[in-house]
């Protein structure tokens, strides 16, 4: 699915906040067609990368690219070809659901009034409801409707299912999978949920500290890293070929996380494929700039 | 598509290290070898899985590529991807003997150096690992 | 987006709009009421109370108390009422324009779709300025006409100025684009409104007190000794001697010698030399007579309000243009 064109590129990118940095030297490419997920603790700069992408930020430093494009360079054309889900999910709270539509068909030239109703259907929102009205659930729902309807070539999602119950929660996410099927539109979502990130992302960039620290296909990142274990008192010098994430030791043995570059001397290691969320978790522990995947994009072909 | 159920319902486990799109090759083998799936079979449509459980329709076609690429399904164009009859091929009697043979007597000679038989589960699925990996 | 606009700001306008016709019936019932005493008052005839037309000074004293005691009542309701109504109505709407969507974040939702910042914020002004403009016409010719039917009053004075003519549609605008500015800037409704409030006191008091009395070149009116009060005619809201309908600004002692516009300086001066003299002397016109003192009034004529009015109507439209243009720059690098 990849075409080599990117739907969100930057370079050296930061966002300086009046005392601090809210993301910091943010070099990455997201490949068109790809569902990607943006991890990270709070504070770690993901609604800020967004927010600058959406082009409600300005960038303090770097370059960024949204669909080829400078989001804040005034060019009205992109906001239609990116929809952007805010973290709060703002909507008109004294609109009535059917409003709230007319809002976005008045807004948007390539907007789907057929997409929207039916969405709103399937998930018994009525039209006559006022939105201050509905649950939190069925406010994500429609909020993300405004963004489906436009059928933008990019959806920026700021924590599209945060806060929901698992039905409500499973049906957003669903939606959205059915619209990137239908539409081919690329996502890029934030989520403090890595069990979403499995099932529904196949992209996926950490944030620690305001910086990337990993960023890939969530297939090769699976396939790239690897648990090492040892029986052995005293420090075990790590296998040739392999960069250690994290280690941790016990009374008589060693279990390190890293990523393989070399195949690894199995008489020595006891060999295990930890989960996405060992991986990630691995990455925060360590999140210090060193420990920044170096070879991130160089490799983009290695999971096929 | 709505009269009719589909041929496999798949799932996902997001807690294990397999990648989304090799579990759903595992399931379809399984479902397979179990006699879920037969020669002929449709999968499911890429939109069907989408509205069936919660998956990136990249995962589907990443998949389908993959069993296509193993031999066990096809692409049909304009129509959708069937399981072909190469590999539902069903064991052969004597393949099925000699094979068990190997097992026994394999398992025999770990009994022998005292492994246990959950170690030998384990390096059986080690080797079934290094086997997948080898092949892609 | 001017749908938009006009359906989120629907309710406030539907509420101010019942306001103004409650105010507008009263102005109207009130209006009629003064006006019928005041005519009764003048039929007596008793204007000019002091001079010697006067028939039945007990009657005519009675009906001047009823007239006073009445019109200085809705005097103060219909000021207090007139003068808020405009500036809230403009306060109110542009803090819901911009700082209670920035609160709500809901301009993360309109900024986001296509259409530019400064195009929404244009649909803002368009909405808020018309909606202001045609309520604040309406409820200012029928305060107009009040101030004139009530009692024949000096709509150039203080009180009344505000409240007559049009310059209450320019408080509106201002107000309302300052609520704009203000809204940007704190991003809080709550304190956008209560620092709106008081930059707009600030500004209304201070131009009433310091600008309004310099911008037309007043006229004095001077009487020889004391007896300022035999030319006085008609109207409760002017007092000494000068012309019918005119804002005093000032009333003193001066040198019979001053010539053109005597500064406040000069009168107090003479004020404290009378002062002196009188405690020792008793009689007053004696002592302006030794001194060589006259009685002055420095007023503003009727003839001057629609400059004035001109004058700061302009002065409030200016301001908020102004601040419309700073807005206008601002918004690009506003933190959405």
């Amino acid at each position: 699915m990849i075409d080599g064109t990117a739907v969100l590129e930057t370079v050296n990118l930061g966002k300086r906040y009046r005392r601090k940095w809210g993301l910091q030297d943010c070099t990455l490419t997201i490949p068109k067609g790809r569902v990607a997920a943006l991890v990270g603790p709070n504070g770690a700069g993901k609604s800020t990368l967004l927010r600058m992408a959406a082009g409600l930020d300005q960038p303090s430093v770097g370059n960024l690219r949204v669909l080829g494009e400078s989001p804040t360079s005034g060019s009205g054309d992109l906001k239609e070809r990116v929809g952007y889900l805010d973290q709060e999910r703002p909507l008109y709270k004294s609109f009535r659901v059917a409003e709230m539509l007319r809002f976005g068909a008045k807004n948007n030239p390539n907007w789907n009034m057929a997409v929207a109703q039916e969405h709103l259907a399937q998930l018994d929102i009525p039209l006559r409801s006022r939105i201050g009205n509905l649950s939190g659930g069925q406010q994500a729902q429609v909020a993300l409707t405004l963004c489906l309807a436009k059928e933008p070539e990019l959806l920026l999602l700021d924590e599209p299912a945060a806060a929901l119950d698992p039905v409500a929660r499973d049906e957003l996410l669903r939606i959205l999978m059915r619209q990137v099927a239908d539409c081919d539109s690329s996502v890029l979502l934030s989520t403090h949920s890595l069990g979403d990130v499995v099932a529904i992302c196949d992209y996926v960039v950490v944030l620690a500290h305001s910086r990337v620290v990993l960023s890939n296909d969530t297939e090769y990142v699976l396939e790239s890293h690897r648990i090492l274990s040892a029986v052995h008192d005293g420090d075990l010098l790590p296998p040739p070929g392999v960069s250690v994430i994290n280690s941790q030791s016990s009374t008589r043995g060693q279990s390190l996380l890293v990523r393989v570059e070399l195949p690894i001397d199995e008489t020595q290691w006891r060999v295990e494929r930890p989960t996405l969320e060992e991986i990630v978790l691995a990455y925060l522990r360590e999140g210090s700039p060193g420990a920044k995947d170096r070879h991130s994009h160089d490799d983009e072909g290695l999971g096929e | 598509m709505t009269e009719k159920p589909p041929s496999i319902t798949f799932r996902l486990d997001p807690r294990s290290g397999v990648a989304p799109y090799r579990q759903l090759v595992d399931q379809v083998r399984n479902a397979m070898v179990s006699g879920l799936l037969r020669e002929g079979d449709q999968l499911p449509s890429l939109r069907d899985v989408v509205t069936q459980i919660t998956i990136n329709p990249n995962t589907v076609h990443r998949a389908y590529r993959e069993l296509e690429h193993l031999g066990i399904a096809e692409g049909r164009a304009g129509l959708g991807t069937f399981i072909t009859s190469y590999s539902s091929r069903p064991f052969d009697a004597t393949e099925r003997e000699s094979l068990e043979r190997k097992l026994r007597d394999t398992i025999t000679e770990a009994r022998h150096f005292g492994i246990s038989e959950e170690q030998i589960l384990e390096l059986i699925t080690l080797a079934f690992r290094q086997d997948g990996d080898v092949r892609t | 987006m001017m749908w938009v606009v006009w359906r989120q700001q629907r309710s406030i306008v539907v509420a101010f709009f019942a306001a103004a016709v409650v105010f507008v019936i009263w102005l109207i019932v009130t209006g009629q009421h003064e006006q019928s005493l005041w005519n009764q008052y003048l039929a007596a005839p008793c204007k000019g109370r002091l001079s010697s037309i006067t028939r039945d000074v007990n009657y005519c004293a009675a009906l001047e108390a009823k007239v006073s005691v009445s019109g200085a009542h809705n005097d103060d309701v219909a000021t207090v009422i007139g003068a808020i109504y405009a500036p809230l109505l403009g306060l109110i709407l542009g803090v819901n324009a911009v700082a209670r969507e920035i609160e709500q974040k809901t301009n993360r939702l309109a900024w986001t779709q296509s259409g530019s910042r400064s195009k929404w914020l244009r649909s803002k002004y368009l909405t808020g300025v018309t909606t202001i403009v045609v309520i604040c016409t309406t409820l200012c010719l029928v305060l107009s006409w009040w101030v004139r039917a009530s009692h024949d009053a000096a709509r150039i004075v203080p009180k009344a100025f505000p409240i007559s003519g049009f310059v209450e549609i320019g408080y509106g605008v201002f107000c309302f684009v300052l609520a704009v500015a203000v809204g940007l800037l704190i991003r809080r409704a709550g304190w956008s409104l209560a620092v709106c409030i008081i930059l707009f006191a600030g500004v209304f008091l201070s131009f009433a007190d310091q600008v309004r009395p310099h911008l037309v070149t007043p006229s004095v009116m001077t009487v020889q000794g004391d007896q300022m009060e035999a030319g006085s005619s008609s109207g409760f809201y002017s007092s000494g001697g000068t012309p019918s309908n005119s804002w005093q600004l000032n009333q003193g002692f001066v040198p019979v010698t001053t010539k053109g516009i005597p500064s406040q300086a000069l009168i107090g001066k003479s004020e404290r030399a009378m002062g002196v003299c009188e405690e020792a002397r008793v009689q007053g016109s004696y002592c302006s007579h030794h001194l060589h003192l006259r009685t002055v009034a420095i007023y503003i004529a009727n003839g001057q309000y629609w400059t004035l009015q001109l004058l700061e109507g302009a002065f409030y439209v200016g301001l908020a243009a102004l601040l419309a243009g700073i807005s206008f720059l601002g918004i690009r690098r506003i933190r959405a």
